[in-house]
């Protein structure tokens, strides 16, 4: 499974010409359990992990500790993603939430006061692809409330259903429906297939 | 082989965005692994939060943090269970040396793999050998199971490979394993079974 003499330097020459592969086959790469894919995988996406784990956690657990088991968690998994089915980072985003909503079961996290900081989400400044996050804040602001704060708390924050219904005061049942309405609604702001 | 029979979508979006327990998370990921149109369509639910996350400004990375995963995976790497057609997410869970149930019928065993007391629920890897009827029973809750290698005949309905299957409770019923390969499944089910006939009586006076 693991090959522990392998060079995963930087100077590796095949470092170079993972570096050319687009995310797809990236991930894919680190699907055949291929190291040197999953060290520049991790250049790309390491970074990233830890300012979305900061976001969604506000703190609940050590953000570095969670990320380090979402990345063990994509190599163990990402044989199972399908290039042809979807992008990587639909795929490593439900790899993350699902594992950070282990760790926090597993630790009791008890959940503090406050949304989300969608703030952080939004801000086009410092966003590698500033219009995105431009667009995102401005479907989401398009919303309705009763479909933005299930999505906010539930889908893009560290809210579980249970929470979100008790925050909002509604049903468990109403708040999957509007989470499931708002995410169809948000795709057709963003323009999404 | 594709599955005929998937689970709900409300199951696909708890996937899709973490808001599922463990048992029900391994079981739809059990299915997801046979499953490309599901899978699409966790892909599909997931992509406005890949967006997202894609978007994120890098933060600061540790110097130390590849050296800490890459011995994570080192220290964790896991060899396969010999015989056991089961998936890398049911493998961790399985004790070093499992320790098999049964209910007094040969070519039936079971383990217990995870617990969830909120509603009295547990995950359990079950085998049944080729052409096993598994006794008739009474569900007293919920069960939505798995096929994971064999399959299954349950009334009308053939399961195989890969096929989500959902009892309500109150259903009663006596699969039966199909005659050419053993079956493998994975089932969480709340609150138990209650067995009809001499086993359900002996289950009464057990007091269970």
């Amino acid at each position: 499974m693991t090959n522990p003499g392998i060079d995963i330097s930087p100077a590796s020459p095949g470092l170079h010409g993972y570096g050319r592969l687009g995310d797809r086959e990236l991930l894919e790469a680190v699907g055949r359990q291929d190291r040197e894919a999953f060290r520049v995988f991790y250049d790309r996406f390491a970074g990233r992990l830890l300012a979305y784990v900061q976001v969604m956690g506000k703190g609940r657990i050590a953000t570095e500790d969670v990320v380090q088991e979402v990345l063990v968690a994509i190599w163990r998994k990402a044989a199972q993603y399908r290039a042809d089915l979807g992008s990587p980072e639909a795929w490593i985003f439900t790899i993350t939430r699902n594992k950070v909503f282990d760790i926090w079961r597993a630790n009791s996290a008890v959940l503090e006061d406050g949304d989300p900081n969608l703030e952080a989400v939004t801000d086009p400044t410092p966003a590698p692809d500033p219009t995105l996050a431009v667009s995102l804040g401005k479907a989401l602001a398009g919303l309705p409330p009763e479909q933005r704060d299930p999505l906010i708390l539930s889908y893009f924050g560290d809210h579980t259903y249970e929470e979100t219904a008790r925050r909002l005061k509604v049903p468990l049942g109403t708040v999957k429906s509007r989470i499931r309405a708002g995410l169809s609604q948000l795709k057709q702001h963003l323009g999404s297939p | 082989m594709i599955p005929n029979q998937h689970p709900p979508e409300s199951h696909l979006l708890a996937f899709a965005v973490g808001q599922g327990e463990l048992a029900l998370r391994i079981l739809v990921e059990c299915h997801l692994a046979s499953c490309p149109a599901c899978l699409a369509q966790v892909l599909d639910l997931a992509e406005v939060g890949g967006q997202m996350l894609g978007a994120m400004p890098s933060a600061p990375v540790p110097a130390d943090l590849f050296a800490k995963v890459i011995g994570q995976i080192e220290r964790e790497a896991l060899p396969v269970p010999a015989g056991l057609p089961v998936p890398e997410a049911i493998a961790r869970l399985l004790p070093r040396k499992p320790d098999w149930s049964g209910i007094l019928l040969r070519g039936f065993r079971f383990i217990k793999l995870v617990e969830e007391a909120p509603r009295e629920a547990a995950l359990y890897l079950v085998h049944l050998t080729a052409g096993t009827v598994f006794p008739g029973h009474r569900h007293r809750g919920l069960e939505e199971s798995v096929i994971l290698a064999g399959g299954l005949e349950d009334g009308s309905t053939r399961l195989e490979a890969g096929d989500w299957a959902t009892s309500e409770a109150a259903t009663c019923h006596a699969p039966r394993a199909l005659p050419d390969e053993d079956c493998w499944l994975v089932a969480r089910m709340e609150n138990g079974i209650r067995f009809t006939g001499w086993r359900g009586l002996a289950q009464r006076l057990s007091g269970q």
